[in-house]
């Protein structure tokens, strides 16, 4: 054998020898529904490991979904981070990264049964933070010329990275507004009136379901609700339909009892940042 | 390869650097002040946009940028990522970091079949096939970053059994083999002699020093840690101005190493801005008095509230 091969035959045996002792220790920090750790080290270095871990684990978690912290407290939220780590454990290298299964392991949580409307927070607050990370955008203006030169059949949207759709059964910007560090201080009276009461009559709806849309003007991520014709005209350019045929499809929708008029939105959609550029 | 740094001359300044946090981010870039650089995690700005990036963009108009991973894993028998390198790369394309630093550590692992991250810096045994695993992995990222990476000594709360060398020779060979540098962090040194029971632990660390050629070291950090009560371990928990003993230590590591780039590191119960500053202006203040050059001058510390820093021990 040539040196060289000695040489990756003692390195690939490193590895193997390196990867075995690492694997184990890996293993004994990570939460398991089995506790007990068993190796050569000491108890209180191999706490501090564990402990560190829940600990960046838990406020990892608080930065990304800090609405559900407030909503479920402290304590389940902690205990709920836990199981995150079981479940899902990280696998970035960056805790931002790290939740996107949070919101459904919260609609798996047997202590959150009669509150199903927090695995929906839950994907507010992922959406917000992933808006905020988002790659920033300033509309090509350029663009908008195509709409003097092209038919619109023929004319496409890119949306901003920024901006996010989801719906939910529940009102949920309601509940995510009236649990935000600017408002939760408010008088009972002041939250009755601005998100209780709006909320009851929403949920008195038959058949309710909320759009949501949530986007980023500048650095910080805003939310507001989606009339139902919007909603389908942003499901619809998602999908790669053009401006033409997406107007054409709402139109004849006789389930939309509002209309949707391209142009005005198109000047909504510029001030809040929801458009990246036209093309064809 | 060269380490892309400073001019470290016997002519020329130590650099004096603090920790960026968040909740600093607007006095950083708003209250002068004497620092030469700021430190900031790279993980903390791997978004593709947002608030934050802008804030580094405006931060390193202001001060040079240092940045100090921790979740390379270099250690790592799983390698590091390629999708961590790209996003490394891409920020330090972004800011132009004077220094770049991670930990001998590693991070990277498995669990049910899937690459997970352990989300810590977890400690090395001190082997052969650990020191030709981290080298490797050192190699493949200072070959993509283009430069050389400085590595930071850990604190230790558990020890391997199966160690064949010292820290410092581990240490020592790591940078023979790659090129790297060292970022020789203070107090991990006194929180790890502490936690072995060493019985004078100054003397410990400065044994440690005195065993790291004086050429090898690229960047001190200097932090602070909680007390705790006898049989218990120390946390490296940065939460605390730098010890008595973290400044003794300082003094001997610049006389031994030189005009090396210093930072302070205060990562958890954050003290204000100003008290951080002063912090380092000590730091300067400590560095003027071993090169005998004009820092003292700077800034308002006498040499008489200096030795009072050193007479509790």
């Amino acid at each position: 054998m040539s040196n060289s091969v000695l040489k990756n035959t003692s390195l690939q045996a490193a590895f193997e020898i390196v990867a075995q002792q690492q694997q184990t220790f890996i293993c004994d920090i990570f939460p398991s529904e089995d506790n007990e750790v068993k190796n050569e080290f000491d108890p209180r270095g191999m706490a501090i490991y564990r402990n560190n871990l829940l600990a960046t684990a838990q406020q990892a978690l608080a930065i990304s979904f800090p609405t559900v912290l407030v909503l479920i407290g402290e304590n389940l939220f902690h205990y709920a981070s836990r199981q995150l780590l079981i479940s899902s454990p990280p696998k970035h290298g960056d805790w931002a990264l790290w939740g996107d299964d949070f919101p459904t392991l919260l609609a798996d949580l047997a202590q959150l049964v009669d509150y199903p409307f927090v695995a929906d927070i839950a994907q507010v607050d992922l959406h917000r933070q992933k808006s905020m990370r988002a790659r920033d955008t300033v509309v090509d203006r350029a663009s908008l010329q195509l709409l003097a030169t092209h038919d619109i059949d023929d004319i496409y949207i890119e949306l901003s990275p920024s901006q996010f759709v989801m719906g939910s059964t529940y009102p949920v910007i309601e509940f995510w507004l009236s649990h935000q560090q600017a408002v939760i201080s408010d008088t009972t009276e002041a939250l009755n009136q601005s998100f209780i009461q709006p909320s009851l009559d929403k949920l008195a709806q038959e058949d309710f379901f909320q759009k949501v849309l949530i986007y980023r003007p500048y650095f910080n991520a805003e939310i507001r609700e989606l009339p139902a014709s919007e909603f389908a005209w942003l499901t619809l350019i998602k999908q790669g339909t053009s401006i033409g045929k997406a107007v054409d499809i709402i139109s004849n929708n006789d389930k939309l009892e509002h209309g949707f008029d391209f142009a005005p939105w198109l000047g909504l959609a510029l001030e809040q940042n929801l458009i990246s550029r036209l093309k064809t | 390869m060269s380490l892309q740094k400073p001019d470290q001359d016997a002519n020329s300044a130590i650099l004096i650097g603090v920790g960026l946090r968040h909740q600093h981010f607007t006095e950083a870039l708003t209250t002068p002040s004497n620092i030469d650089f700021v430190e900031v995690h790279s993980e903390n700005f791997f978004a593709k946009g947002g608030a934050a990036l802008s804030v580094l963009a405006q931060a390193s108009k202001k001060y040079a940028i240092s940045l100090h991973s921790t979740a390379m894993g270099l250690g790592s028998a799983q390698g590091v990522p390629s999708h961590y390198l790209q996003k490394l790369n891409q920020l330090a394309s972004t800011c132009n970091p004077i220094l770049m630093s991670d930990h001998a550590c590693f991070s990277w692992g498995q669990l049910n079949g899937q690459q997970v991250h352990a989300g810590d810096l977890l400690p090395l045994a001190y082997s052969e096939q650990t020191l030709m695993v981290l080298a490797h992995n050192i190699d493949r990222v200072q070959q993509s970053l283009g430069r050389s990476l400085l590595v930071e000594n850990l604190s230790a709360y558990i020890q391997y059994s199966h160690a064949c060398m010292p820290e410092t020779e581990f240490l020592t060979r790591l940078t023979e083999l790659t090129g790297c540098k060292l970022l020789v962090d203070l107090n991990n040194i006194i929180v790890t002699a502490n936690n072995i029971n060493a019985a004078q632990p100054l003397s410990y660390a400065q044994q440690w020093l005195a065993e790291i050629p004086t050429d090898l070291v690229g960047e001190i950090h200097l932090a602070g840690y909680t007390e705790v009560n006898e049989g218990e371990l120390i946390i490296d928990d940065h939460s605390q101005a730098i010890s008595n003993q973290g400044w003794q230590l300082y003094r001997y590591a610049l006389e031994r190493f030189g005009k090396v780039p210093t930072l302070v590191e205060w990562d958890n119960n954050l003290p204000s801005w100003q008290t951080l500053v002063a912090e380092a202006d000590k730091a300067r203040a400590i560095a003027g008095q071993v090169f005998d050059d004009d820092a003292l001058s700077k800034i308002n510390m006498t040499t008489k509230e200096l030795e009072g820093e050193f007479t509790h021990e």
